[in-house]
C-alpha cells in the first residue's frame, strides 16, 4: 500500500514509508509529558487518525510525510514531508521530532533539508512554507537553521495566528552551518 | 500531475458491482455527500477539509491494517455509487465493517451485495472469526440491512458524542450452514 514512498537515505538517517510500528513509536512518544515540544501529549486515537492521514496524503497528492528513521539503530525519531490537505493555504514543509535523534547533532535539519529537496527535485515544489506558530521556539530555531526566512503572519481557521516561514530552493543558499549550536537547546 | 493509484489493495467484483481502492477522484464526491444531511449517520455534515482528511485516513487505513474501505462502483455504468469497508481505527470497540451509499443507490440490494462481499473477505482471506457494525440506532434503513445480513443487536456504545449501536455479525461459515439449508 505504501509501495509509491520514495525512500531517502542522507549521511545519518533514513526517510521511509510510514508503518504501524511507526505508529506505536509515535504513540508512545505522545502519551510522555515531553511531547509537549510537539503540542503533546495526544491521546492514541488522536496520534492513529493523523498517522492514517498521513500515508493517505501520499495517494491523494503524490506527495506526503516520510517516517525518519537513525541509519545507525534504526531507530524511528520524528515524521517529516510536505503536507497540503484540502483547504491548506499552500503546500507547507512540516516536521514532527521526537526525542529518537536528539544525541545526533543536526539530524532534524538533515531531514529537512533532504525533504524539501526532494520536494523541490521530483515535484517541482517549492519554495516552501513552514507554518509556525509565534511561541514554538524549537520550530522557529529549526527553520532558521535550514535557511528558512520570517515572511508574515497568516491566520488560519483552526490554528489562528501562524507564521509562514519561507524555505530557500536547494542550492540557493548555502547551507547553514549552525546546527549544532542549536542541538542541545531545551532538552534537558 | 495525477496521483497514483494506490497499490496493494485487492479488488473484488460481485455481480453488480466493483469493490476498488479509494481514489483522488472520490474525494469530490464523497465531500459532495457529507456536505448533505444523507450524512448525518456517518459523521456527517463535515466540511470539505475534514471529509478530505477523513478520506485521506482512510486509505492510510490500508497500509496501518492491512484492509480497509474500498469505493463502490457500479460495472454496468462505471459511477461511484458509494464505498463499504472493513474499519479499525485506533480506539474503535472491534474490527467493523461498515457501508454507505450514495443517494440515488438505494433499494437495489446494492449495500447487502457490497457487504457480503467484504464480509466474505473478512472470513476468508482475513480470518476473522467475528465482525462488528456500528450503527447509529435512528438509521433505520442500515439496521434493517444489519439484520438481513443475519446481524444481531449486541451492545450500545458512543464515538464523538452519538450513540451508536453495535450489531454482531455471524461467524464465518454461518453463509456456507444457510446456503445447505
Amino acid at each position: 500500500v505504501t509501495a509509491l514512498v520514495p525512500e531517502i537515505e542522507t549521511r545519518r538517517l533514513r526517510l521511509r514509508a510510514l508503518t504501524r510500528r511507526d505508529f506505536e513509536a509515535e504513540a508512545a512518544w505522545f502519551a510522555r509529558p515531553a511531547s509537549a515540544r510537539n503540542g503533546g501529549p495526544k491521546a492514541r486515537e488522536a496520534v492513529w487518525r493523523v498517522v492514517a492521514a498521513m500515508i493517505g496524503h501520499w495517494t491523494l497528492e503524490s506527495v506526503g510525510f516520510w517516517a525518519v528513521e537513525r541509519r545507525d539503530t534504526r531507530a524511528y525519531c520524528g515524521r517529516v514531508g510536505v503536507w497540503n490537505p484540502e483547504g491548506w493555504p499552500e503546500p507547507e514543509l512540516g516536521w514532527t521530532f521526537t526525542d529518537g535523534a536528539d544525541d545526533l547533532p543536526g539530524a532534524e535539519a538533515e531531514a529537512i533539508l533532504a525533504a524539501r529537496d526532494w520536494a523541490w527535485r521530483e515535484r517541482a515544489l517549492g519554495p516552501l512554507a513552514s507554518l509556525i506558530r509565534p511561541t514554538d521556539g524549537r520550530a522557529r530555531r529549526l527553520a532558521a537553521d535550514v535557511g528558512a526566512r520570517m515572511e508574515r503572519g497568516v491566520k488560519l481557521p483552526d490554528a489562528g495566528l501562524v507564521e509562514i516561514h519561507r524555505h530557500a530552493l536547494p542550492g540557493d543558499a548555502p547551507r547553514p552551518a549552525r546546527h549544532a549550536m542549536h542541538s542541545g537547546e531545551g532538552r534537558a | 500531475m495525477t496521483a497514483p493509484a494506490l497499490v496493494g489493495v485487492p479488488e473484488l467484483e460481485t455481480e453488480r458491482l466493483r469493490l476498488r481502492a479509494p481514489s483522488e477522484a472520490d474525494f469530490e464526491p464523497f465531500a459532495a455527500f457529507y456536505a448533505t444531511e444523507r450524512s448525518r449517520f456517518v459523521g456527517g455534515p463535515l466540511p470539505r477539509g475534514k471529509v478530505w482528511r477523513s478520506h485521506a485516513a482512510l486509505v492510510g487505513h490500508w497500509a496501518l491494517r492491512g484492509y480497509g474501505w474500498w469505493s463502490l462502483e457500479e460495472r454496468a455504468t462505471g459511477a461511484l455509487a458509494g464505498r463499504v469497508g472493513l474499519f479499525h481505527p485506533e480506539g474503535w470497540p472491534e474490527p467493523e465493517i461498515g457501508w454507505t451509499l450514495f443517494d440515488g443507490f438505494e433499494g437495489r440490494g446494492y449495500a447487502t451485495e457490497a457487504a457480503r462481499a467484504a464480509l466474505g473477505f473478512a472470513h476468508g482471506r482475513l480470518g476473522w472469526r467475528t465482525a462488528v457494525s456500528c450503527i447509529h440506532p435512528d438509521n433505520a434503513r442500515s439496521v434493517r440491512l444489519a439484520e438481513r445480513l443475519g446481524a444481531r443487536f449486541d451492545y450500545a456504545w458512543e464515538a464523538d458524542g452519538e450513540p451508536l449501536h453495535i450489531y454482531r455479525h455471524a461467524g464465518p461459515g454461518a453463509a456456507a450452514r444457510e446456503a445447505v439449508a
